[in-house]
């Protein structure tokens, strides 16, 4: 063993910070090894003296823990994790009131406006009756207009030229002309 | 133990007497750890109360990685730097020398000079070790240093006063 390995194990001993099964191989090796067992009896008696040297007799505190300012701190405390909770809230919905005025702002600057459809006398009358649905969303002139549209096929349909007529399942249709 | 400030006044109460029961388990040895530096014997108290108000205040952490007494002893180290900068005019270097509590032991004046002559650091450690008797790992919570340097402090330590002590006991 390195004379430096030894003798930090041997201070590691004094100090008590010796694993239990390390200081058992130590002991053993000290035991064949008396120049290495005076070295640790001085190192141990250096700390034992320095341990006596430093030692001073416990006091015990005059005055009891101050419990007073620790309530109030821990209140304190408590009140300030209730104020951080409130303000994480109020930023949120300051957030949300922000962003949905924004949304809202938005809309309002670019409003779809529908004329209505000369073809379609029923939906001009809802859009001078309300003028509101001519603008655009949902209840929207557009939107009204498109779905009366698919319903009412246009005179020039393939729907009305042709007739589809399907004698048998095993034969391939046959297309007709209406006209 | 949670230490969650949002507590009810019951659980408050529990909070209190828990900070009581380690004022009375560490209490005594954190007074004398302020007593034996000569610039806070005599404010040792003041700063003992001082000490658990902060540790109040840091809450949270009374479930500390080390042990409670070194989270305490590294609050109280602070608390005292701090007095001490409060003390000391600017500019003057500090004086972190022992105080002795009692009468002085003629036989142990040697050992307490080699002691004080010790690099700061290395005497803070030793302190901590022989004084409060708290392992590397604690001590090493303390000063806020890696547990090798707490090792290597004290070996350090150890060998610089068995080398003024007794200068002819080299190792072979």
């Amino acid at each position: 063993m390195k004379p430096e390995t030894l003798e930090s194990l041997l201070i590691d001993r004094a100090l008590g910070e010796l694993a239990p099964e390390v200081d058992e191989l130590l002991a053993a090796h000290l035991a064949l090894d008396p120049v290495a067992a005076r070295h640790a009896r001085r190192l141990d008696a250096t700390v034992r003296q320095a341990r006596e040297a430093a030692a001073a007799p416990l006091t015990v505190p005059q005055r009891p823990l101050a419990v007073d300012r620790l309530q109030s701190e821990l209140k304190a405390q408590r009140w300030r994790v209730l104020a951080g909770e409130g303000m994480r809230l109020a930023a949120c919905l300051a957030l949300g009131l922000v962003l949905g005025w924004m949304g809202h702002a938005g809309n309002r600057a670019a409003p779809v406006v529908m004329a209505p459809n000369s073809t379609s006398p029923a939906l001009a009358g809802i859009a001078l009756a309300s003028p509101a649905a001519a603008a655009g969303g949902f209840w929207s002139l557009a939107r009204l207009e498109t779905a009366q549209l698919r319903r009412t096929p246009t005179a020039g349909s393939a729907a009305e030229r042709y007739r589809l007529r399907w004698n048998s399942p095993v034969k391939m249709p046959l297309v007709e002309d209406n006209q | 133990m949670d230490c969650h400030p949002a507590v009810s006044s019951s659980l408050m109460e529990t909070h209190i007497d828990h900070w009581e029961q380690l004022y009375r388990e560490v209490g005594p040895s954190l007074l004398g750890y302020f007593r034996r530096q000569a610039a806070l014997a005599s404010s040792a108290e003041d700063l003992l109360q001082d000490t658990f108000l902060r540790a109040v205040k840091r809450n949270n952490r009374l479930d500390p990685p080390v042990s409670r007494r070194a989270y305490l002893f590294g609050i109280a180290r602070h608390v005292g730097i701090d007095a001490l900068r409060r003390q000391r005019p600017p500019g003057e270097p500090a004086s972190e020398a022992a105080a002795p509590a009692e009468p002085e032991d003629e036989r142990l004046e040697p050992m307490r000079l080699a002691i004080d002559a010790l690099p700061a650091g290395q005497r803070e450690a030793l302190l901590l070790k022989l004084q409060q008797e708290l392992s590397y790992e604690e001590i090493a919570a303390v000063l806020d240093i890696p547990v090798g340097t707490v090792r290597s402090r004290l070996h350090h330590a150890v060998r610089r006063l068995r080398e003024q002590l007794n200068p002819q006991s080299e190792p072979s």
